[in-house]
């Protein structure tokens, strides 16, 4: 299901953090959430907190 | 000690711990009394310190090979190995809850795999950096990274 895909300041911290290489890992991990929702590499939504995905 | 009379021993405390817990859980998260019973709870639970994988089995409803086999995973907390296999209580208590929650919405296959899952989320969520970004984001401070869009593909 595709999915709005949200980043928040301390997110942002931690993002770019990231070396080139896990940035984008990163960025294909948005790209795949944005398409496929959660369920984009075996994540499930997280009943009780709508916009989080959860292993 | 027989198994029988230790299984009870141990339920009667699981009981006790619950009731105690279950009081707390009626309190704010941010009520000093909720984490002062709660620190009862497990010291209760600690002073009990370790069981055997039989009793383990019988309270948790399980066979004693797979509480093995989730000591030997890591899932349950093993406190000694040798002479003997020895279990952290405090880690089967844990875990006992989890258990009992996934019966109830009577998730009973691939036990193991869903306890697991359910370790890992609140480890997740107990991470302070994680709890900061869900703070953020429910004031509305989040920023969008991928919009919606309604043909399927993301825009970036």
């Amino acid at each position: 299901m595709p999915t709005e895909v949200l980043t928040t300041p301390r997110a942002e911290q931690q993002i770019g953090r990231l070396s080139r290489k896990r940035s984008k890992v990163l960025e294909n991990f948005l790209n795949d959430l944005a398409v496929g929702g959660c369920r984009a590499l075996a994540y499930r939504q997280r009943p009780s907190t709508r916009r989080s995905c959860m292993r | 000690m027989t198994i029988a009379i230790e299984e009870r021993r141990v339920r009667s405390l699981f009981d006790r711990v619950e009731a105690v817990e279950d009081v707390a859980r009626t309190l704010p998260e941010d009520d000093e009394r909720r984490a002062k019973l709660l620190e009862v709870t497990n010291a209760a639970l600690a002073d009990e310190g370790t069981i055997r994988p039989v009793i383990a089995a019988r309270l948790l409803g399980l066979s004693e090979k797979t509480v093995r086999a989730w000591a030997a995973q890591g899932v349950l907390t093993v406190a000694q190995r040798a002479p003997r296999l020895v279990l952290d209580v405090q880690s089967v208590h844990l875990i006992s809850h989890i258990v009992r929650d996934l019966r109830a919405l009577g998730k009973d296959r691939d036990l193991l795999d869903e306890v697991w899952r359910r370790l890992s989320d609140a480890a997740l969520l107990a991470r302070p950096d994680l709890l900061e970004s869900v703070e953020q984001m429910r004031r509305g401070e989040g920023r969008v990274l991928r919009p919606l869009r309604q043909n399927g593909a993301a825009g970036h």
